[in-house]
């Protein structure tokens, strides 16, 4: 799952997601004024961009966003 | 970063790569008199690699607190006389130091209330061998204090840039090329020393927040005939299966229990010294004998933590624990539930194979320098040891930001081979608009199907080697060139395929090399540690024909002052495994 959800009513279109964000997953959509998931698929669950929200509008999950084998 | 006439962007000293060794590199290189050092990241600096999710804890040698000699040969012995003993001495008598400088520039430790550092047993220690201790970080914070010094310090940073190849002019590293992985443009650095601290591989694998650690630096220095050492040694770990969490040397320094299917604790079994703080690989070994007798799954329990504890972990390790809070692990301040636990291929991250490097942390290359998991680990054979990742980083970066300004200040001006930058950009245009042929997802899962087997990566004999081999010499023949790319963002998965998949078979080939069992070297054909014929350091580089080759060389153990017995030795896990009732052989 990764990231879920940006809330559109909450974000103000800062840009600190986009920016923090370690593999692009997250951009600002065409008017500027808003952040958008793009690469949900790359999302690595690390949890920056909801820690570094400043008005609480993304939600993230633990769980893997892509099939990883596991050992057994 | 300036523009010279030639349309570059130049620099005395260029460093790839934004975690705690490339911000160490830069500072140094600054306070080493260099004037104009550019520091570039495939991400973001402070928010990329391993480092801004490391998981709050430092191993610090005190010398007003601590023996050095107990700490050498702990290192040593846990290398197992792999190491270069020299940068042994030398990375212990200065960690304490970037510490401490850390301290003053903002950086948050947890102190007791006198003032002094926190200090809890680390992994690798016991009640039996109280020795290696650490210190606790604030998580992210750790990351964003160095991107404020560094960038204080006048150095230009370019995030977003991911560097793809070295520019050389004979055997002299003259800069880099890459492009932004934002916008796609396509760059070029002239650099009169260059530094290489973009990490290693961790396979895209199981394991939290390391999925852009795709052995990038690996495989260029591999790609203009550099030397990497040390490549058998896979770098085990553990995680949760369902989530991706960081944090186990932590959770076991707070006292988190392993417990196979039958509820029983059985680490201290197979390490009956260093009990639930053993090495990763020892961890990782007993896990797949566990299996392998029936007492599968292995489960983490930590339900026995106090909420004062859980508070604490909160502090320093604060996004594991947001996630087990959404995961339903932690609920208020208490843990409710085990996790299930999973060995995982982690590469190289942390203390595998990268780099050779010398004391100056140069690479068998002119003008070039590695440092952190793209250098080959402490003291170049310390297999698991505990949390070496990050003050390795830290030695490692600084030493390697001080001699490249050193170089740099030594050199001239240095030439671009125009051809050269041509050939790379001509590649770099023509793979991004490459149409139809394999999706990269597809290569990236299959090496993963490959090398994340337990009879592969964890206990190996040479039929399951050889034929890990075959089937990554098969994807690097059959998918790899033929991978395409929709936009700029896919194009970062096509050159992770390609480069995980070349890891992947350097990996194996050393593994294939050496015919004994060493530390996280575990094969049930050669399941004794061979002191005789085996102290050999086993180094990767290109053949002319773009084929990998290998070369042993004998640790200079002459040099050393610790000194192996010359014997062999049934390695301690098929020793355990044996009073585990476990068939192995």
């Amino acid at each position: 799952m990764g990231i879920r959800r940006i809330d559109t009513e909450k974000c103000i279109g800062c840009g600190t997601c986009v920016d923090d964000c370690p593999m692009n997953v997250i951009v600002l959509n065409e008017e500027g004024n808003k952040a958008e998931i793009k690469y949900l698929r790359d999302c690595q669950s690390c949890f920056l961009c909801e820690v570094e929200c400043p008005v609480s509008a993304i939600f993230v999950t633990p769980h893997r966003e892509r099939r990883i084998p596991l050992p057994w | 970063m300036k523009n010279s006439e030639e349309g570059h962007g130049t620099a005395d000293v260029l460093i790839v790569g934004g975690g705690l060794a490339g911000a160490f590199a830069a500072i140094k290189a600054k306070a080493g008199g260099a004037k104009n050092v550019v520091l570039v990241d495939r991400a973001k600096v402070g928010k990329s690699g391993c480092s801004a999710f490391a998981a709050g804890v430092i191993a610090v040698f005190f010398p007003e607190e601590d023996d050095l000699e107990e700490w050498y040969k702990i290192t040593v012995e846990l290398g197992d006389y792999l190491n270069d003993q020299d940068w042994v001495l030398y990375h212990l008598n200065e960690t304490h130091k970037h510490i401490k400088d850390m301290e003053k520039w903002g950086v948050a430790f947890e102190k007791t209330k006198e003032g002094r550092f926190e200090r809890r047993l680390m992994r690798c220690a016991s009640d039996k061998v109280p020795t290696i201790k650490q210190i606790m970080f604030h998580g992210p914070q750790m990351m964003d204090v160095l991107r404020k010094k560094v960038l204080e310090l006048g150095v230009t940073i370019m995030d977003r840039v991911r560097i793809t190849d070295l520019l050389t002019d004979n055997d002299r590293v003259v800069g880099a090329v890459g492009f932004n992985t934002v916008t796609g443009e396509f760059v070029s650095f002239k650099a009169r020393a260059t530094v290489i601290a973009s990490g290693g591989t961790a396979y895209k694998s199981l394991f939290a927040s390391h999925k852009m650690l795709s052995g990038d630096g690996h495989a260029m220095i591999w790609r203009a005939g550099g030397d990497l050492m040390h490549y058998e040694r896979g770098a085990h770990h553990a995680t949760c299966a369902w989530y991706d969490l960081l944090g186990m040397n932590i959770f076991v320094s707070f006292g988190a229990k392993f417990v196979n299917s039958a509820g029983e604790e059985f680490v201290g079994d197979y390490d009956p010294i260093y009990q639930d703080h053993t090495q990763t690989y020892m961890y990782a070994g007993a896990m797949a004998m566990e299996v392998r007798a029936g007492r599968g799954p292995i489960f983490f329990d930590m339900t026995h933590f106090s909420e004062e504890e859980v508070r604490k972990l909160r502090t320093v390790i604060p996004l594991s624990v947001s996630k087990m809070e959404r995961g339903g692990i932690i609920v208020g301040d208490k843990f409710v539930k085990k996790m299930e636990w999973v060995p995982t291929n982690f590469g190289n991250i942390g203390s595998g194979g990268g780099a050779k490097i010398d004391l100056d942390c140069k690479t068998s290359l002119e003008s070039l320098y590695a440092a952190g998991d793209a250098a080959c680990g402490i003291g170049a054979g310390t297999y698991g040891f505990p949390l070496i990742a990050i003050p390795w980083a830290i030695t490692s970066g600084a030493r390697a930001g001080e001699m490249a300004a050193k170089a740099a200040a030594e050199t001239g001006d240095v030439r671009v081979n125009k051809n050269q930058e041509n050939d790379f950009h001509g590649s770099y245009m023509a793979a991004r608009k490459t149409k139809g042929g394999v999706d990269p997802e597809h290569a990236i899962l299959s090496v993963q199907e490959v090398i994340i087997r337990p009879d592969v990566y964890i206990i190996s004999r040479e039929e399951t080697i050889k034929a890990a081999l075959a089937a990554i010499e098969e994807i690097r023949r059959d998918q790899i060139p033929n991978l395409y790319s929709l936009d700029v963002q896919s194009y970062n998965l096509v050159l992770d395929a390609c480069n995980m998949a070349l890891c992947a078979e350097m990996w194996l080939r050393s593994l294939l090399t050496r015919k004994e069992s060493r530390a996280g070297v575990m094969r049930e054909d050669y399941p004794y540690r061979d002191n005789v014929n085996w102290l050999k350091w086993i180094i990767v580089n290109k053949a002319g024909d773009e084929k990998i080759k290998i070369r042993l060389e004998d640790v200079p153990l002459h040099k050393f002052r610790m000194q192996p017995t010359k014997d062999k030795q049934l390695h301690r896990i098929f020793e355990a495994a044996k009073r585990r009732g476990v068939q192995w052989g």
